[in-house]
């Protein structure tokens, strides 16, 4: 796993931004200590979209949960590294983590409207994150509110700041998240399925915003969805997981053309596409692995419809399948094109 | 495909009036949730019905299914208008048309095995299923939506998303329906799942003969499954017609502009044009006047403005715009060129 | 901005656990949930006493022995009688007349909970389930009822149809149905939002069937807690009817009426009011502790919890290289 780390990171010129190493999450549950990611490495580099793609369970959550400090613990348990700044997140103290959550990584979600506390008007909320973080007067806060609001294109922002979120439509909402996310100038963004709950006009209004701020500030974004369609259109580098683990990682345009893993092969014809003909969709059978479940070897095996003998024995790892590119698949070098 | 329609929904509408009358009375408002929506089913067809939320789909779900008692029009299956029926002939005449709902969690009972959820419609209906022959049935039916015979004394928690939905899909078919309204059935299930779903549906509609109204969001799902789309905007039809003529010629800036919102799985079309509207679908309290797009649309005119557009037919499709055949947008929604 | 804390622990697949549930394993999931265990014991003998009082007290409870007055606990008569609970203040045995009035304690509270939850599920349901004019009527008839002094109401009617147990049950059904109806009817109202009530519909069951059948059986569990407590609120209220004169009539005795006689004594005799509130209060504990367990038992969903042997401690994950 660290040698794919190196391979990737020997290329690229400017030191990665975020080094996660063999970052593992744990839950202890009734049924018995249950994995929800294992041992996943991965860098972002200043300015670079990366997105993680996976289903369901599949870890990709959890995972820049585990980063943020979002899982409680106990019931979960992490491990491995995570270096920002030369320094690990994972074991730096509680106080020096919130900081650097909200001041350098900030993290939407995809339920804007329950994220949002619903006695409070917006403009407060926003307004919070200077007084708590900068000391701001009130007048100051407000008016930085307000040029927030405008920023990620809330009409009238000076009327709307007293609005409190239930007067917001699903969209607004989300656009007041990014406004508090955005307050401190992260360098990190992390957006969890930020527009799954959204229609898909105002799908494409959030991804133009996002697109327009992140050229503007220059931070790097990290996309986790379940939509394909959203990776092929808006990030460089896209990582696929699978019950728990890295599959593949590789630029976007080489995962669409030529999959390195039979699952991502397998999303990607599954998916519906609205400039396909209609007729019977190529689905993967079964359904994935439920958690504290998993099957002996590579974990999509039992799915696979090139599995041979191996693939039930031996767990493939993570390796390096040409330039930039890693897939964790014993016949990488043979999935046909898509 | 047979041209009889089992299923013909004529100008059905539906509002819903805000509110309680206050003490001194007063005016209320109604909200129009469904304004005169038309189309026909036929045994073995899918009419796809897409539209953002808000827009009246799931209202006209309910509607047709008179799970909601409409404000008007009709719905007729075959030839009989069943709004008119009382409610016990109505109870009567549901087996024939079933419903798949969207959220596979909340719409099965947990306290009731998957044995008792399949047979519990038998219950209500003894001629369909005798009881000895329910026992059966049941591994039947479970075997047909992909499920083990061994399931059935398993309880939904124990089930997954996909696989409670194959429960659903099973509890509808039990009553052996020729009309199944699918209210965002596949909209909560992961990508490799819903393509199974996706697929299942289609294998018992050649099997069966059984007619979908599939209503969803997603226009991909739409456009796989479909024979004829229905685009709805603010309680509205905006667009109708079959599948392939409405997805590479749209005609109505509406459906233009929510195929351009779609993102393409294709990294190498990512710097195509696309459309990104305007603002927000309005209150449908209090709708625009004229079309009711016209707020959002860049080729609005005066006449949009104040004048509700009618239905203009083109070919076989119909969208409601006052430049249907006029305006050349459909080189706009690029997504449409393909080559598969 | 403040963390979300966003709960992801994964949802483990539950495996055949539930399938085949015998009367066995409630039995044994019962023993291991200590807690629960205890108090269906408590429950027990207490039923156990209240049925068999005559042949089980060790004393005549009606019977005065003015040589044993105010014997504290544990103690024993000149004439060498052992008091476990101690006499009153007609040399009573204490733990005889408890045993004694849990019989009437105990089928006031389940009989006044029994009548009131039929009346007020049966109105809350209805009134959930078709909305409309019923329910307007019923929810102002609901507020109305709370707002009056329901003490007051109960000692007039009694005054006018007289005291005794039938009486008590007939005003404690009058005045406490209120509580069952406004929990049924927000239940129903929360229920009726999931889509397997839709579902029932829209496969032809008929309203009688939604209601019995998908309905009520998923509001069991927050009713059974209502009930339990509701019991305990019932067998307080019958003590201060009893005190003031218009509930129990002696020679028959309840918990409620001891407290309410003992209180004269309370400085110099504790026990005469400890005792029977202890044992109120240990009752209504004991049913509260069990309805849990109860609630618990019946959701599919959570039973797995209870009828699972505990797993061993930190076994280890399948696969880690």
């Amino acid at each position: 796993m660290r040698a794919m780390q190196q391979s990737e990171t020997q290329g690229a010129a400017p030191a990665p931004l975020l080094d996660v190493r063999d970052l593992r999450v744990t839950f202890d549950t009734p049924h018995g200590l249950v994995r929800a990611v294992g041992g996943v490495s991965w860098t972002l580099s200043p300015g670079e979209t990366l997105g993680i793609i996976g289903e369901s369970g599949s870890g990709k959550s959890v995972g820049l949960e585990a980063i943020m400090g979002l899982i409680k613990t106990p019931p979960g348990h992490v491990s491995g590294q995570v270096m920002f700044d030369r320094r690990d997140v994972l074991t730096m103290p509680e106080r020096d983590r919130r900081q650097l959550r909200g001041e350098k990584i900030a993290m939407i979600f995809q339920d804007a409207m329950s994220a949002l506390n619903p006695s409070l008007t917006v403009g407060t909320q926003i307004a919070e994150v200077y007084r708590l973080r900068r000391k701001c007067s009130h007048a100051d806060a407000e008016r930085k509110a307000i040029e927030l609001m405008d920023r990620v294109k809330i009409p009238s922002a000076k009327t709307r700041i007293g609005n409190y979120p239930h007067e917001f439509s699903g969209g607004m909402c989300q656009r007041v998240m990014i406004a508090t996310a955005l307050a401190l100038n992260p360098q990190i963004l992390i957006a969890d399925e930020p527009t799954t709950a959204l229609d898909v006009t105002v799908q494409r209004q959030i991804m133009t915003l996002l697109a327009e701020l992140q050229r503007e500030d220059g931070m790097a974004l990290v996309l986790i969805t379940h939509d394909l369609g959203l990776v092929a259109e808006t990030v460089d580098r896209a990582m696929v997981m699978y019950a728990g683990r890295l599959v593949e990682s590789a630029p976007v345009s080489a995962l669409f053309e030529v999959p390195s893993h039979p699952y991502t092969r397998g999303l990607i014809r599954s998916m519906p596409r609205i400039d396909g003909a209609s007729g019977k969709l190529h689905a993967i059978g079964g359904t994935p692995p439920a958690a504290g479940r998993m099957p002996k070897g590579c974990a999509f095996h039992p799915r696979c419809e090139m599995r041979v003998e191996r693939c039930g024995i031996e767990r493939p790892n993570l390796r390096p399948v040409g330039k930039n590119r890693a897939a964790a698949c014993h016949l990488a070098e043979e999935i046909p094109h898509v | 495909m047979s041209d009889t329609p089992v299923f013909e929904v004529r100008d059905i509408r539906k509002d819903y009036v805000l509110g309680k009358p206050g003490l001194f009375g007063g005016k209320l408002r109604t909200l129009a949730a469904v304004r005169d929506v038309s189309f026909t089913l036929c045994r073995g067809e899918t009419v796809g019905l897409v539209g953002e939320s808000g827009c009246g789909k799931s209202s006209l779900a309910r509607t047709v299914l008179r799970l909601n008692e409409p404000t008007g029009g009709e719905v007729r299956y075959h030839g009989q208008n069943i709004l008119d029926l009382p409610k016990a002939e109505m109870q009567k005449l549901r087996r024939h048309i079933q419903v798949v709902f969207q959220d596979p969690y909340s719409s099965l009972d947990p306290r009731f095995t998957v044995r008792r959820i399949l047979s519990e419609p038998w219950q209500v209906f003894p001629e369909i299923v005798p009881p000895e022959k329910r026992e059966a049935r049941v591994a039947e039916l479970l075997s047909l939506v992909g499920l083990n015979p061994s399931d059935a004394d398993r309880y939904p928690h124990q089930f997954s998303g996909g696989q409670r939905q194959r429960i659903g899909i099973a509890r509808a078919l039990a009553l052996e329906p020729e009309v199944i309204v699918c209210d965002e059935a596949v909209s909560a299930l992961d990508v490799s799942v819903q393509a199974q779903v996706v697929n299942l549906l289609k294998d018992l509609q050649d099997k069966l003969g059984l007619a979908y109204l599939f209503i969803a969001h997603d226009l991909s799902v739409v456009r796989h499954i479909s024979d004829r789309v229905i685009v709805m905007y603010l309680g509205q039809v905006v667009e109708e017609g079959p599948t392939d003529e409405v997805f590479r010629n749209p005609r109505h800036p509406y459906t233009v502009a929510l195929l351009s919102a779609v993102p393409l799985p294709d990294p190498k079309r990512r710097n195509r044009e696309v459309i990104v509207l305007e603002g927000e679908v309005p209150n449908p309290i209090f709708p625009p006047a004229g079309c009711p797009f016209h707020p959002r649309c860049a080729h609005a005119r005066d006449i949009c403005r104040s004048t509700l557009p009618p239905v203009r037919k083109i070919g076989e499709a119909s969208a409601r715009c006052h430049f249907a055949d006029e305006l050349d947008i459909s080189g706009i929604a690029p997504t449409i060129e393909h080559e598969s | 901005m403040s963390a979300v804390q966003t709960n992801t622990v994964p949802q483990v697949e539950e495996h055949d656990r539930a399938a085949s549930i015998t009367g066995r394993a409630y039995l044994s999931a019962l023993m291991r949930d200590r807690v629960a265990f205890i108090a269906a014991i408590f429950l027990t003998l207490l039923l156990i006493a209240a049925a068999g009082a005559d042949f089980l007290a060790p004393y005549d409870p009606n019977r005065a022995n003015l040589g044993a007055r105010f014997i504290a606990p544990f103690g024993t008569a000149r004439d060498g009688g052992f008091h476990l609970l101690g006499t009153d203040e007609l040399g009573r045995d204490l733990f005889s007349r408890l045993m004694h009035g849990a019989r009437v304690s105990m089928s006031i509270g389940l009989l006044g909970a029994l009548c009131s939850g039929a009346v007020g599920i049966t109105l809350g349901v209805l009134a959930g389930f078709y909305r409309g004019l019923l329910e307007d009527l019923l929810m102002r008839a609901v507020d109305g009822m709370m707002a009056l002094p329901s003490l007051l109401i109960a000692l007039f009617i009694l005054f006018v149809i007289g005291p005794g147990f039938g009486n008590l049950i007939l005003i404690f059904t009058l005045l406490h149905w209120m509580v069952f109806a406004r929990m049924a009817r927000s239940l129903t109202l929360n229920h009726q939002q999931h889509t397997y009530i839709t579902a029932a519909r829209a496969i032809g069951a008929s309203d009688t069937r939604i209601i019995l059948t998908h309905l009520l059986p998923n509001m069991v569990s927050p009713l059974i807690v209502l009930f339990t407590l509701e019991i305990a609120v019932l067998i307080l209220s019958e003590a201060s009817l009893s005190f003031l004169g218009f509930g129990v009539q002696a020679p028959q005795s309840s918990w409620g009426l001891m407290i309410a006689r003992g209180r004269e004594y309370i400085s110099s005799a504790w026990w005469l009011v400890v005792m029977p509130g202890a044992a109120i209060f240990l009752t209504a504990l004991a049913l509260n502790l069990v309805a849990a367990w109860a609630r618990a038992i019946t959701d599919p969903v959570q039973r797995w919890r209870w009828l699972t042997p505990p797993r061993r401690k930190n076994q280890p994950i399948e696969d880690d290289e």
